[in-house]
């Protein structure tokens, strides 16, 4: 277990070194810098309340990690991947070195947009406390859709069952495509087992939303106490089929 | 005692076998060449033994365990393609990869050294990777495959490409593996690298060995040989035309096409007593080529043995460039 940790250690050094060297994290510092100097400028036209700060942040750190985590896993779907498997890096110590590369450098890039809005135009009624109690869900969130996409990258499932997968999240989503007269214009079965099925398939999500909204509201009271630990079981769960499906199959990594 | 113990080994990939029942043995402290057409299964066997694939029947023994996961970390790897990350320096990426290998502090620090030095990097151990030459990287896979002290080496076309400024300096950095490397296992599609290299060689088609042979066996004068002077005046030309119609002279080259202990006496003799310096002489379509080419075309063939009286040849390297003359000989004796 030790050595493991100390490999995965390892590859993200490894990771940011190269990721730093190629440039890309640029990209996201200007991303971050971008999002507060437009949302967050003063005189923007919106009053800089903490629910207006945690909505754009959560929304943002979600986008910048979908970009991170396509950037990320053509770092690591190169052949060079080989050469370092081949000097001792195990497959978990590889992918998770991965996966804290993203929540990493989305974290890092969420405490810059932190600190450029409290430079440019301080937050009223948000203390230390305060965003420390809305960042722990959005970071979660973050590891969350983090531990999915390394899941669904095709260095971990085959194409085939990317599409299951993916096509299982579209169904789970399909709340606020096909609702109200679409579902009224169904047969009856039909509905039904389109609600099954979604309820079924978005209770793993819930976990994800209600984090959005717990890093807005700070309300830990109540069954809200749950929501993390709710995230963090969702995230490690992701995470742990992933190591899984990538410890048993066979290693292909992309011409570079 | 093996280093490398493979026993009817198979793997599939969908529905195409690459492997089909493939038994193999390395001798502890040998070097030994794997060569095959390209997709004949070197590639993925050398995936297999490190890891990168399962196979799918068979039975693999590393150092003499099955635990492969255990002995894999004695395992050092050059891989095709030269696949390095170019924004790293050797130094860096040395050091980085002796960190995976669990080495640390001062004792990395010399490994990385030490490796520079023994690669002939020392001038480029600070550029990026991605600047240096192809021969150059392939210098520093060399490297990166010692790093580690490993006791089995798998090379995976070590000497691949076009001729290249400072091949045989590559090849001769690779001969001195041995020394350095108890086992060695080559994978090439070149024949003339593996004759060079190995000490013994088994010619792998469509997933199966179907020869093997010691290269020192293989290492006769062939049919055929090519011997080069620094000039060739037409009157000696003549003379030695005069030999045999087996004698052929071109530029600088004379041909004996077929030789013979005799005829090659005579001829030498004559070049001796005008004076004449011999670069170089060659045996065309060795046995190492016979063998190969039996081998893919499925036709049975004795394994050759050392005659007792026959001198061996030293191996030749490489890559020398072909004359018109050298082309007609090999074509000759490619035809069966």
């Amino acid at each position: 277990m030790m050595r493991m940790i100390y490999q995965m250690l390892q590859c993200l050094d490894f990771t940011f070194a190269e990721y730093t060297r190629s440039g890309r994290v640029l990209i996201e510092v200007a991303a971050a810098a971008g999002c507060g100097l437009i949302f967050f400028r003063p005189g923007a036209g919106q009053d800089s309340t903490p629910e207006y700060f945690f909505s754009i942040a959560g929304a943002f750190t979600l986008a910048l990690c979908l970009y991170t985590s396509s950037a990320i896993f053509a770092l690591g779907d190169r052949p060079h991947s080989y050469l370092l498997m081949a000097h001792g890096l195990g497959r978990r110590a590889f992918l998770l070195g991965l996966f804290i590369a993203i929540v990493g450098i989305v974290s890092a890039c969420y405490g810059v947009l932190s600190l450029i809005i409290a430079v440019i135009n301080p937050i009223l009624d948000l203390d230390v406390r305060g965003w420390i109690l809305g960042t722990i869900p959005l970071l979660l969130n973050v590891a969350l859709l983090a531990a999915l996409l390394t899941l669904l990258t095709p260095l971990v499932l085959p194409a085939g069952w990317r599409l299951v997968a993916l096509s299982l999240v579209a169904l789970a989503f399909s709340g606020n495509l096909i609702s109200g007269p679409t579902m009224a214009a169904l047969p009856n079965g039909v509905a039904t087992v389109l609600d099954v099925v979604r309820t079924v398939l978005g209770a793993p999500l819930l976990p994800a939303f209600t984090g959005f909204a717990l890093a807005i509201s700070r309300d830990y009271s109540g069954i809200s106490v749950l929501v993390a630990p709710a995230q963090i079981a969702l995230t490690l769960g992701l995470l742990s089929l992933a190591l899984n499906v990538f410890g048993r199959r066979e290693l292909m990594f992309g011409a570079g | 005692m093996f280093a490398i113990e493979i026993e009817n080994l198979h793997k599939m990939f969908d529905d195409h076998a690459i492997l089909r029942g493939l038994n193999l043995r390395v001798p502890t402290g040998s070097v030994y060449g794997l060569v095959g057409p390209a997709a004949a299964g070197k590639s993925t066997l050398m995936r297999i033994l490190l890891g990168f694939s399962h196979h799918n029947k068979g039975t693999l023994r590393l150092l003499g365990s099955t635990q492969l996961e255990q002995v894999r970390e004695r395992v050092g790897y050059l891989p095709q393609g030269q696949p390095y990350p170019g924004r790293f320096t050797p130094r860096e990426l040395l050091g980085a990869l002796g960190r995976f290998e669990g080495m640390h502090g001062r004792a990395r620090d010399l490994r990385v050294e030490e490796e520079i030095q023994a690669a002939g990097l020392v001038q480029l151990a600070d550029q990026p990777i991605g600047m240096l030459s192809q021969v150059d990287r392939q210098r520093f896979g060399l490297a990166q495959a010692l790093i580690g002290r490993p006791d089995i080496l798998l090379l995976d076309e070590p000497v691949a490409g076009p001729d290249l400024p400072g091949d045989h300096g590559l090849l001769d950095l690779v001969a001195g593996l041995r020394k350095r490397c108890s086992t060695i296992l080559i994978a090439t599609q070149r024949l003339d690298t593996a004759e060079y290299l190995c000490d013994r060689i088994g010619i792998l088609v469509a997933g199966q060995l179907t020869a093997e042979a010691d290269t020192i066996a293989l290492r006769g004068p062939g049919r055929n040989v090519l011997i080069s002077v620094t000039a060739l005046p037409e009157a000696v030309a003549e003379r030695l035309l005069a030999l045999s119609p087996a004698v052929l002279c071109e530029g600088n080259e004379i041909a004996l096409r077929p030789n013979s202990p005799e005829l090659q006496g005579r001829v030498l003799a004559e070049l001796v007593a005008a004076q004449l310096t011999v670069i170089s002489l060659e045996p065309f379509a060795r046995p190492i080529e016979d063998l190969y080419l039996h081998a893919i075309r499925g036709l049975p063939r004795e394994t050759p043995q050392p005659e007792q009286d026959s001198p061996v040849a030293s191996p030749v390297q490489p890559n020398h460039g072909d004359t018109l003359l050298r082309e007609l000989l090999k074509q000759e004796d490619k035809t069966p």
